[in-house]
């Protein structure tokens, strides 16, 4: 039974639209996302009350990402420029490159172990032995996967999807006594889903995405 | 005795028949506005008219890393709510998609999309929400007397929020609104739920249930659906209301995957498809039908058939 989770069950991940495997993201202290579901009241002669509240369309969605200032790798994610960082071929990064950026994805995935009862983080996680997941079933891509054992890879136990970010802010803040802090804002609108299980990143990259069934 | 109060381990929140978990709190708050009536020539106020109140509701859960919450408040439908099978184009509700022409791949997934909360069609536009207050005396047992009962019907989620922060526990944080708060007691302080649907204990309507015409509550002998200071005598206390405000009993029409409230009047079987209930559900009282609590279906329209669906939310003394 799981009653909250906390830090060592949240992984945040900033995903391009060609990114052919997760990368998480570090030293990130807090993730927001908020969608505003506004809604209309409808009224009419007759009712006091309204006979309907629809949803107004598009549903804009908000993201804030609160990181612990040190390199600037976060700052290469946001700007989808993540491999020449990695290479060392990233001689600067502008605002321009941030505003570049319109089909970034914010992943986050839940899990059920902490990062050090699982022994890893994402593709090294694994079910600890005689933990409460052996016996639980689990899901990736949709499919049941039947249940865990002893050993088997750990995966989420959901995955939130947040399409097409575009970012509305940044700040990087140091004060006296404190340590650096570097935040970034984004919207989105619609595109938010929250998946069972483990989602592929070939399902959410590549030109693939999700939306809903028929 | 008065009860002197009510702590986090005696209230339990409902959604459509779904208890949800972790919840942290739940919050209702009625904004009332009227206004004040002068003319000309009269000092004095003339009247005071009041608008429709605003109630917002706050719903606040832990994160737990389910998604049963969002899927209840976002009323999936019944088959796609389950969750429990390998995610296929009949149960799921998300689909993995290619291109701009968003061609299926195959691949399907479990889960819930905001454009959920968007959609009317094969549900009602707003989720009933309610909320019992465990007997004190039974606190920390799992006794279901209830002292009192919070109920919100045609409740519309407006926010949504999802935070991860360290040192903190993960929340899935909701707001709603709605026009309507009641406070049920006594005889009516029970809220039942029983539903004919894909994802309930009775399953959906059967070819019994059709053949027959009817349906019986679980509800036991001996108790009653409370008569509310709303009903006329021919009226008890079904909770979700028709167009009219008349209580009423949901219907799931899965052939054209339409839900409507459609009105429950007290009656018995001879009172099918006569004057005054042609189109409405009739209830019939356990004392003439050997004890059992029976809504007997419509005789024109709104007559449910095989794999449709019914919710009857009612306010009874058990």
């Amino acid at each position: 039974m799981i009653g909250a989770v906390r830090q060592g069950q949240v992984e945040i991940y900033i995903v391009g639209p060609n990114d052919s495997s997760y990368d998480i993201a570090w030293r990130l202290t807090g993730c927001t996302i908020t969608a505003d579901l506004t809604r209309e009241a409808l009224a009419e002669l007759g009712h006091l009350s309204p006979y309907d509240r629809p949803l107004t369309l598009p549903i804009p969605i908000t993201a804030t990402i609160d990181t612990t200032a040190g390199d600037l790798e976060n700052w290469s994610k946001v700007a989808d420029q993540l491999s020449a960082f990695d290479a060392g071929t990233l001689d600067d990064l502008d605002l321009a490159d941030l505003m570049a950026s319109e089909d970034l994805k914010l992943v986050v995935m839940v899990y059920a172990q902490t990062d050090e009862e699982a022994g890893g983080t994402y593709a090294n996680r694994t079910v600890m032995a005689a933990g409460s997941l052996i016996g639980q079933s689990y899901w990736i891509d949709g499919t049941d996967m039947d249940i865990y054992a002893e050993g088997d890879r750990e995966y989420p136990l959901k995955t939130i999807v947040v399409e097409h970010l575009k970012i509305t802010d940044e700040g990087a803040t140091l004060d006296m006594g404190a340590n650096m802090t570097q935040t970034f804002g984004f919207r989105s609108t619609n595109d938010l889903y929250v998946v069972k299980g483990a989602v592929s990143v070939g399902n959410i990259t590549g030109g693939l995405q999700i939306r809903r069934n028929t | 005795m008065a009860r002197n109060r009510i702590i986090y381990a005696s209230q339990s929140v409902w959604v459509n028949g779904e208890v949800l978990y972790r919840v942290q709190s739940l919050g209702s708050t009625t904004t009332f506005t009227s206004e004040d009536i002068f003319e000309l020539g009269h000092l004095d106020i003339v009247d005071i008219v009041d608008d429709v109140p605003a109630v917002a509701v706050t719903l606040n859960t832990n994160d737990f890393g389910d998604v049963r919450t969002l899927a209840t408040l976002a009323q999936l439908a019944p088959a796609k709510i389950v969750m429990e099978a390998t995610a296929t184009n009949s149960n799921a509700n998300l689909a993995v998609v290619s291109g701009t022409a968003l061609t299926e791949t195959g691949t399907y997934l479990h889960g819930v999309a905001l454009a959920d909360f968007a959609i009317t069609c094969g549900a009602l536009p707003g989720v009933t929400l309610w909320a019992p207050v465990q007997d004190e005396c039974a606190l920390g047992t799992l006794d279901n007397l209830i002292d009192q009962a919070l109920f919100l019907d045609e409740v519309f989620v407006n926010s949504l929020e999802f935070g991860y922060t360290t040192g903190a526990n993960a929340t899935e944080n909701y707001g709603a609104e709605t026009d309507n708060k009641m406070w049920l007691l006594n005889d009516g302080k029970f809220v039942n739920w029983e539903a004919w649907t894909a994802n309930s204990t009775q399953g959906v309507l059967d070819g019994t249930d059709i053949s027959n015409g009817y349906v019986d509550l679980t509800l036991a002998s001996g108790t009653t659906i409370a008569a509310l200071s709303t009903n006329s005598a021919t009226q008890r206390g079904f909770l979700r209301k028709d167009d009219n405000g008349a209580p009423a009993i949901t219907w799931y029409d899965a052939s054209e995957n339409e839900v409507m409230n459609v009105e429950i009047m007290l009656g018995a079987l001879a009172d099918v498809g006569q004057a005054g209930f042609v189109g409405k559900y009739i209830y019939e009282l356990p004392a003439t039908t050997g004890g059992v609590h029976r809504i007997h279906f419509p005789d024109a329209t709104y007559i449910p058939v095989a794999t449709d669906g019914l919710e009857i939310l009612f306010a009874a003394d058990a």
